[in-house]
């Protein structure tokens, strides 16, 4: 499978990608699980939220994140799942990996500020609450 | 490894040599050393101590080391005259040792008395014969290290330290399992990283005004952040007295001669160990619902992706496109062979050609159709997970819910209790509950300050290491501090991951403190069904939980007390590795009568492998003790202090 070595993001959200887990109130806090599995996290939140946004946008001058390498199966299919839907069929020839995998960092490029806001600017609210209630309208309306 | 003979020469009180000779075995592990106060057992201690470790710590003498040779020995000099102090100790066991600290006192013609450096010897046993050891201090300390010998040499009326309240006592219990798991090595390095960091970064920013202009912002945060911690470390000690004072207010509630108003206090405490155990609960859920959050959000938001997708292949299935009904290869050699299946000729182009090569186009999906059958099965089992999860979560908020409830519920029980004593019969009770509300108070209102200034030492921490990586990224600009650069990087990931390695150790070391402190109070305690278990928990604050869990730490009578004592020390011993005898001066001194017996009950059961000497006065060691600890006391040594001739003499008992 020709996939890029490393998942990249624009590097004017790197700050908004360490907050989301360096800071306590985040369900994403480095400190709530042991591992270093957080910024990934994050990042396919980022994904799946501007792919259910339908929201991506090409950049330039990206910061590697972690090499594609680290991905489970599961990831790795959810990016496969959003490949399909987006190119069909022709997203399971090893030619198009490549553009499957720029196309997951496009949303989670657009979609890291969707996942930001929902953390940080939801007033004096739990921003749990706000994910639990995005869960359940997702699952409602598909 | 234990100690079979001391002998001592002139060493304070003990005038000319004597010896003192010892038979343990693991049938007979106890020796007594029975002296009234002021006969020399606190200075027989410090001939051990001395010894090995050239220190008399456990001692009221701060008068130098003159009056370290015998006050009637040196009245008894002559001028020009020499005399020796002397303390050997021979050590039987797996690898026997003798060490020996002298030193030599001069008498001058004028009077003035001088003493020599002292002289420390050790010898270790080699193919049968004694071998002088080069280094004697490292060979000592290879049998037991100077700085964890404080838990096994201690002081029986010192041990109650552990158990004062607030930070005072859980600072002491840090310190001991601090102490006793070596991490000081690991804060060592820690701290010496950090140096060779800031060395590295100071060094690396002297060569761009950029560079220079980071590198000040980083000294200003520093300083703010040390500032922070200063004033974190301020908070703590605050709340830790108001902590103290609380304590001594419901102390008083629990301890008052008015049936009701006691009971109170006791109804108290019970919420307060309930709301622990809530929190607790509340705290576990709370974990979980962010782990099922961060574990499935990314499925859920995507689910239409799967459904899509599945759906594209299900449609591709249906329409036969998947999977192909041609292999490519079979079509591939058809069309370089030049001739169909049906023997029209397709070397050359025309209609037939291109309808078997249209038949290649369709067969390129048997590169894939396995992938996508396999797609097909995950996406499914993807779209079934996703499905329960709403319901997994609603299930999670319900108990937090339910938990958060119960809380409220004790927290209004909790005023209740404060608005009636506020309304008792006593102005003492009405003052006293008054100032703990005041304290309590005061308490929230540092706890709360104390929050902030943890987050902004947080976010400090964070705008550091943007501020590192900023650094970092300028240097790489330049290329004579590219290996600097990658020094540093090194260091701070050195740094993260040795940070992590201590808190886990410590944390491990911590746990099996507590259980097995745990075990041996279970095993010595005299009231077995009284108490259901002692923890160490995250604070470092030991508490002993009864039968009905409540916490009854301040509640243990001074003997309870004394063998929840005994059985940390055993705790932190046995996590230390060392195989040493334990000494224990007055190790029931301030002890009533029949918690003493039930002491001396439990003694011979205490680190029953190990050699235990114990420096007893007559009042410790009474009749009733002396004939429960018979059976395991393998000799017994009375010392007694001749005023006339100001010399102690030692004699078998």
């Amino acid at each position: 499978m020709s996939i890029p070595r490393d998942f990249q993001i624009s590097k004017s959200k790197r700050k908004m990608l360490i907050e989301l887990v360096e800071s306590e109130i985040s369900p994403f806090y480095k400190g709530h699980r042991k591992g270093a599995a957080n910024q990934r996290n994050v990042l396919l939140h980022a994904i799946s939220l501007a792919y259910k946004a339908g929201k991506r946008k090409p950049f330039k001058g990206g910061f590697s994140v972690f090499q594609n390498s680290i991905l489970q199966e599961e990831e790795k299919y959810l990016l496969m799942a959003i490949g399909i839907s987006e190119i069909g069929l022709d997203a399971l020839f090893p030619d198009k990996h490549n553009e499957i995998y720029k196309m997951a960092e496009e949303y989670a490029n657009t979609g890291i500020d969707i996942v930001y806001n929902m953390v940080f600017k939801t007033g004096y609210g739990d921003p749990l609450l706000d994910f639990e209630t995005a869960i359940s309208e997702a699952l409602e309306k598909t | 490894m234990n100690i079979s003979k001391i002998e001592l020469e002139n060493f304070r009180q003990y005038r000319g040599k004597i010896n003192l000779e010892f038979d343990t075995d693991s049938k007979k592990n106890i020796v007594i050393i029975l002296g009234v106060n002021g006969a020399g057992k606190s200075n027989l201690y410090n001939a051990i101590t001395w010894c090995l470790y050239g220190v008399e710590e456990h001692s009221k003498h701060r008068d130098g080391a003159l009056k370290r040779l015998n006050e009637s020995k040196r009245n008894d000099m002559k001028t020009e005259a020499y005399a020796n102090v002397n303390v050997k100790i021979t050590f039987s066991g797996r690898s026997p040792l003798i060490v020996e600290r002298k030193q030599l006192f001069v008498k001058t013609a004028t009077g003035g008395l001088y003493e020599q450096p002292d002289e420390h010897k050790v010898w270790f046993l080699k193919d049968g014969n004694w071998k002088p050891s080069n280094q004697p201090s490292a060979t000592v300390n290879a049998m037991l290290p100077e700085g964890i010998r404080k838990f096994f040499f201690f002081d029986g009326e010192q041990l109650d330290d552990f158990f004062k309240p607030g930070l005072q006592g859980k600072g002491k219990i840090e310190k001991a399992i601090n102490d006793v798991s070596g991490v000081d090595v690991i804060d060592k390095t820690v701290e010496h990283l950090e140096v060779v960091e800031r060395r590295l970064r100071r060094s690396g920013s002297k060569s761009s005004p950029e560079l220079e202009i980071i590198q000040k912002k980083m000294n200003d945060l520093q300083i703010d952040m040390d500032e922070r911690k200063v004033e974190i470390t301020d908070k703590k000690k605050q709340a830790s007295f108001l902590d103290i004072e609380i304590e001594k207010c419901e102390s008083i509630v629990k301890t008052f001669p008015v049936k009701e108003i006691s009971a109170y206090q006791k109804d108290r405490e019970g919420l307060d160990k309930d709301l622990k155990l809530l929190n607790e609960e509340l705290d576990k859920n709370k974990l979980e619902r962010i782990e099922k959050i961060v574990d499935n959000g990314p499925y859920v938001f995507a689910r239409k992706a799967y459904l899509k997708s599945k759906q594209t292949i299900d449609d591709a299935t249906d329409s036969g496109q998947l999977p192909p009904q041609i292999r490519g290869t079979f079509v591939k050699e058809l069309l370089d062979g030049g001739h169909c299946i049906c023997g029209m000729d397709i070397e050359h182009e025309g209609p037939h050609r291109k309808k078997v090569e249209g038949y290649l186009r369709d067969a390129k999906w048997s590169m894939v159709d396995q992938a996508a059958i396999d797609l097909k099965w995950k996406f499914d089992t993807r779209i079934a997970k996703v499905s329960s999860t709403s319901k997994e979560l609603l299930e999670i908020g319900r108990k937090i819910s339910e938990y958060e409830a119960r809380l409220e519920e004790k927290q209004m029980a909790l005023k209740e209790i404060s608005e009636k004593l506020k309304n008792v019969d006593s102005e003492e009770i009405v003052r006293v509950e008054k100032n703990r509300n005041d304290f309590s108070k005061q308490k929230s209102k540092i706890g709360n300050t104390l929050a902030i200034l943890k987050s902004q030492q947080n976010e400090g921490m964070a705008e550091m290491k943007d501020l590192k990586d900023e650094l970092n990224t300028e240097m790489r600009k330049y290329q004579q501090l590219e290996v600097t650069s990658k020094k540093m990087d090194l260091a701070a990931s050195a740094l993260e991951v040795l940070q992590t390695l201590r808190n886990e150790y410590i944390s491990e070391v911590r746990d099996s403190i507590s259980s097995n402190t745990d075990k041996y109070f279970k095993e010595l305690i005299w009231k077995k069904k009284e108490y259901n278990e002692v923890v160490i928990d995250e604070d470092f604050d030991l508490q002993v939980f009864n039968k009905f869990n409540n916490n009854v730490k301040l509640d243990l009578s001074a003997g309870e007390r004394q063998v929840l004592a005994l059985s940390f020390m055993s705790a932190l011993k046995d996590i230390t590795g060392y195989e040493a005898p334990v000494i224990i001066d007055t190790p029931m001194g301030r002890i009533s009568k029949k918690p003493k017996d039930n002491i001396a009950e439990c003694l011979p059961r205490y680190l029953k492998d190990t050699q235990l000497i114990l420096l007893v006065t007559d009042s410790e060691y009474t009749s009733s003790v002396k004939e429960k600890l018979d059976k395991r006391t393998a000799n017994r040594y009375k010392l007694s202090f001749n005023e006339n001739t100001s010399a102690t003499s030692v004699v078998t008992i």
